[in-house]
């Protein structure tokens, strides 16, 4: 494969879209890869008397992108399934029941060059924001630097090993099925760019960094109550829970970071993609023996000093009144759900179809940035009303709009500190320079649940198959369709969107969700249809 | 029967035969990236590394320096003037200034600086080890001067290498270019000229510059000297070795330590203009009340190579503690935001204005008041003399003269953690509590990740955020010259 582009900035005139209408011209790009892969496969598969069902598949794949000495690997994978309903012989309420199991490895191959250690000319050095860092070549004359990357000496597969059980069920003549699943995945030798000191010289290191562990169930349930020639009304709920951990990092290494914005990590004991950000001092939670000011005057003192009798939790309070940054990281966020479901019905009336789905995700958290953000801006709603400042930056100088950290309705939950229950007045201070999460990096202010029940699809159909469809256009008959998505949300989150996420859907799949940055929500649309059927 | 026998027989062979041969998995563009090169030659590295440590001495360390000593303002909230308001920890925007970090040690640092010096000691080429050796020495030398202690003893001996002392690597870095020094005035040369923007290869300028660079770093440790950490070492022996190497240092402007910037593309641009022309950031970045009021002052004629006018046709700078209406910004690239403009570094000024601290030190004030007239002199139009002043009002001008001097450039931060000129009243409130001007950077979350010497920042707050070698923080106006 290989890839040739370019990025052109700032069009000199609005057309045409050509690299030579720009100011300026990036380094063009151009890659390739060169990936070969080869693989065996062998697979036998047994039925006895109808019933009883075993897989059983072995497979040998080897990839060029390994290390030199684990070219090639085996994975085996075999499956157990019994029929026990033609054992047994089927009840009233039975008509159907099948038990099974299944074992299966995979392996998942790097990228390539991870073991190839260069040097680079397009690397950006330094640099304070987005346009600005320089290139190794300088003044037209030729320049390389040693590559980002450390080339890893050992590099294998990743394997994942799942084993899962189930079984699935057909009820009443098949008026009703369900089915329900456990699972057990465990991938190891999982390969990232593993983070490397610096002060070596790199920064990362492709490795196989990491094992990884999903378990959970998946059940399903679906009822045909209304089953007639002319009406029929079926429903059918899903419902999923899935818990990951991160069971293994290389030593020494304490997460890896697999978020494209926040520093959404792995971490050995946590689900993987929680949010390693700052939070607000708080007894229990932060260092006991990390230094605050403890009045007026700038005096000293060490947080363990205050959270004697206090809940683990209490959010420590300065003697200005306002909480106080935790320098220290922390897990700060959580993006994964509880669990999920959804319910699907449809109801049939002879030629109207109508339809509709519900999505569930119950837990998981958002970084709200976009409201940190306008906080900041002075623009967002809840800075509506807000005190009157003499100094931008200083809560000294506000009048109004008085609250109490703690108490009515104002971060409620309990306090500990010098300052506790004093009021203070809530305006630009603190709303531009302690709350604003993306810009100051107290990320709690900005941490919402994320929960959701969203109206995902509504459809209404209609078929029209009078013989005049026949006689007038030559097609049997004639699909009209309704429908809309995404008709209506009903959350505690105060964004636009619970499901949005800056790195779309692929970042959260990889673990990385919940981070919402002036990114699109999902959006809402209709659609209006016309099937001709021949 | 016995030909579905066959036919397994032959395929389990078949598998069992490819999965030996692994001929297939490798190769040229397999087995070796063909996007990147596995080899550099010492031209390419060196190129390299003036591209990486440009980008340093005018990246964001010195943009939030140049805040922190209020010569810079900073407007709209965001990173920048979160930064100036001391917001610079691992959760911020500026990361610990984790990027700041890897230029200094990963690609275009140290690593390669090392490539080079292996590469000329093989080619038994002095001047060009020599030259490596001033910009890591520089390279070094800075870090230590930002961060602290860090690592380098056991950079290739650990893959957790413990933190030196700062004093410690200031004394690595008087030996480094003590040696860069010896190679340089050696003249062997077996390579081709370096690809050197700053001096051409010229090793006379290259050992001034050393010279110079070793008096600065002797100066950072007089605090130290002043407060018994320096052992049997006095601040008077401080004195005489800056005095005696800045004597050898840099003897005129032609002779500065300076970037070269082609300006031809963003990327080889000086980064103070980047980032005012190509980032959407430079407009948050104004003028600094204490160094305009200053220059202002004086009616200094740099200002209009430093500043914007502003509204008034003025020059008018911004306060963190009170933010002041109509100030000068940078947005029109004044010369000191020009994409060509050579930074400077080291200079001739800086070296008159490093005799004339230690001079006045040793109670050598005629002496102290010639180094700062001649600091005057190198600029066109400035009326300002140092004749008749003397005592404490001298020491004032002295650092408030290198104030303006070395406006965008690391080293202020080092002059004012010593001296607490100019009387800066620290940003407050600010979110860590901190009463003092920062006198350090945050170890970056990266280095702590995975190297288990490096401190929690929480401890790096209860020790005050400064360096070894500032005993004493500067808590705001009144405090006093090395205490």
């Amino acid at each position: 494969m290989r890839q040739l582009g370019g990025v052109g900035r700032q069009f000199i005139a609005l057309l045409p879209f050509k690299l030579s209408n720009t100011v300026t011209q990036d380094l063009p790009v151009d890659d390739e890869q060169v990936i070969h892969d080869a693989g065996w496969l062998a697979q036998g598969t047994l039925d006895i008397k109808d019933q009883l069902h075993l897989g059983a598949a072995v497979r040998n794949d080897g990839s060029s992108t390994f290390g030199r000495n684990d070219l090639r690997s085996w994975f085996p994978k075999g499956s157990l399934a019994w029929e026990f309903t033609k054992a047994i012989g089927e009840r009233s309420w039975l008509s159907y029941g099948k038990a099974r199991v299944a074992y299966g490895e995979a392996g998942i191959e790097p990228v390539p060059y991870l073991t190839s250690q260069t040097y680079s000319s397009s690397q950006i050095l330094g640099g304070i924001s987005q346009g600005t860092g320089n290139l190794a070549s300088q003044a037209g004359l030729p320049g390389l630097a040693s590559s980002f990357t450390r080339a890893a000496s050992v590099l294998k597969p990743e394997r994942s090993k799942e084993f899962e059980a189930g079984a699935d069920f057909g009820f009443f003549k098949d008026r009703a099925d369900a089915s329900v699943t456990w699972y057990n995945k465990t991938s190891s030798d999982v390969i990232l760019r593993a983070p490397v000191n610096p002060s070596s010289g790199y920064l990362v290191e492709g490795a196989n960094a990491a094992t990884i562990r999903n378990r959970g169930w998946e059940a399903s349930l679906n009822v045909r109550p209304l089953q007639q020639a002319d009406y029929g009304w079926d429903v059918g709920l899903q419902w999923a829970r899935n818990r990951s951990l991160v069971q293994k990092l290389p030593q020494g290494l304490q997460y890896v970071v697999i978020g494209d914005f926040n520093r959404q990590i792995a971490q050995t004991g946590q689900p993987i993609g929680v949010y390693l950000g700052t939070g607000f001092m708080r007894c229990g939670v932060s260092n006991n023996a990390d230094t605050v000011v403890v009045d007026g005057v700038g005096t000293k003192g060490v947080l363990g000093t205050f959270c004697g009798t206090a809940p683990k939790g209490a959010l420590f309070i300065g003697p200005d009144g306002f909480p106080v940054q935790d320098p220290d990281l922390r897990i700060v966020q959580d993006p994964n759900y509880s669990w999920t479901a959804s319910v699907r019905s449809s109801f049939r009336f002879r030629k109207l179809q109508v339809s509709g789905l519900l999505d569930i995700r119950h837990g998981g958290q958002i970084w709200n940035g976009t409201k940190g953000a306008l906080w900041s801006y002075g623009t967002h709603k809840d800075t509506e009303t807000r005190a009157t400042c003499t100094k931008s930056a200083d809560p000294s100088t506000c009048t109004g709009n008085v609250k109490t950290f703690g108490q009515g309705g104002w971060w409620d939950g309990p306090v500990a500190g010098p300052g506790k229950g004093t009021a203070v007045s809530i305006g630009e201070p603190w709303y531009k320079f302690i709350a604003a999460c993306p810009f100051i990096g107290i990320d709690e202010p900005c941490i919402e649940q994320g929960g959701f029940v969203k109206l995902r699809e509504v459809s209404v159909s209609y078929t029209i198959d009078a013989p005049w469809v026949q006689r007038a256009i030559g097609f049997s008959s004639i699909d009209v369709r309704v429908s809309g998505r995404n008709l209506k949300t009903w959350t505690k989150y105060t964004g636009y969107d619970p499901e949005t996420n800056l790195g779309g859907p692929i970042s959260s799949a990889a673990g990385a969700g919940g981070v919402d940055y002036f990114n699109n929500p999902q959006t809402r649309s209709f659609a209006f249809a016309i099937t001709l059927n021949h | 029967m016995r030909r579905n026998i066959t036919v397994a027989l032959a395929s389990l062979a078949l598998l069992l035969g490819t999965a030996g041969c692994n001929s297939f998995l490798t190769g040229d563009k397999l087995s070796s990236d063909p996007n990147n090169p596995a080899q550099a030659t010492i031209q390419t590295l060196f190129s390299g590394i003036q591209g990486a440590q440009f980008a340093f001495q005018e990246g964001t360390v010195p943009m939030m320096v140049c805040m922190w000593v209020q010569q810079c303002g900073a407007t709209n909230g965001r990173f920048v003037e979160q930064a100036g308001r001391y917001v610079f920890g691992a959760g911020s925007n500026i990361g610990a200034n984790g990027g700041d970090w890897a230029t200094i040690y990963a690609a275009g640092g140290v690593i390669d600086m090392d490539t080079i010096a292996s590469m000329a000691r093989v080619a038994k080429d002095d001047v060009y080890l020599g030259i490596d050796l001033v910009w890591k020495g520089f390279t070094v030398g800075s870090a230590a001067d930002l961060w602290g202690s860090i690592p380098y003893s056991e950079l290739r001996t650990s893959t957790t290498p413990k933190l030196d002392s700062q004093l410690v690597v200031y004394d690595t870095v008087q030996a480094m270019l003590s040696r860069a020094i010896v190679a340089l005035q050696s003249g062997v040369k077996s390579l081709a000229t370096p690809p050197d923007l700053v001096f051409g290869g010229d090793a006379a300028s290259w050992i001034a510059t050393a010279h110079t660079l070793k008096a600065r770093y002797f100066l950072h440790t007089v605090e130290a000297a002043s407060n018994g950490k320096l052992g049997a070492r006095t601040p008077t022996d401080v004195w005489n070795d800056v005095i005696a190497q800045a004597t050898l240092g840099i003897g005129s402007a032609a002779g500065d330590f300076s970037a070269f910037h082609s300006g031809t593309s963003y990327p080889q641009s000086n980064m103070w203009f980047q980032f005012q022309d190509n980032s959407a950031f430079g407009g948050d970045l104004d003028a600094g009340k204490a160094l305009v009021d200053y220059m202002n002052g004086r009616n200094d004629p740099r200002r209009a190579d430093y500043f914007c006018t502003n509204g008034a046709a003025g020059y008018a700078g911004d306060d963190f503690n009170v933010p002041q209406p109509d100030v000068s910004f940078f947005d029109c690239e004044p010369l000191r935001f020009t994409g060509d403009f050579r930074v400077p570094y080291v200079t001739y000024q800086e070296n008159q204005l490093i005799l004339a601290e230690a001079n006045l030190a040793l109670t050598n004030t005629a002496a102290a008041q010639a180094n700062l007239n001649a600091a005057y002199a190198a600029v066109p139009g400035l009326a300002s003399s140092a004749t008749g002043v003397t005592g404490a009002a001298l020491l004032d001008s002295i650092m408030m003269e290198k104030y303006v001097v070395m406006f965008q450039n690391i080293e202020v931060l080092s002059d004012y953690r010593r001296t607490c000129i100019p009387a800066l009243t620290p940003v407050s409130p600010n979110v860590l509590s901190l009463p003092a001007v920062p006198g350090e950077l945050f170890y970056p979350q990266t280095e702590r990740n995975a190297n288990a010497n490096i401190p929690d920042e929480s401890a790096e707050v209860a020790a005050g955020v400064r360096t070894e070698s500032d005993v004493h923080p500067c808590t705001g106006p009144g405090a006093a010259a090395y205490p």
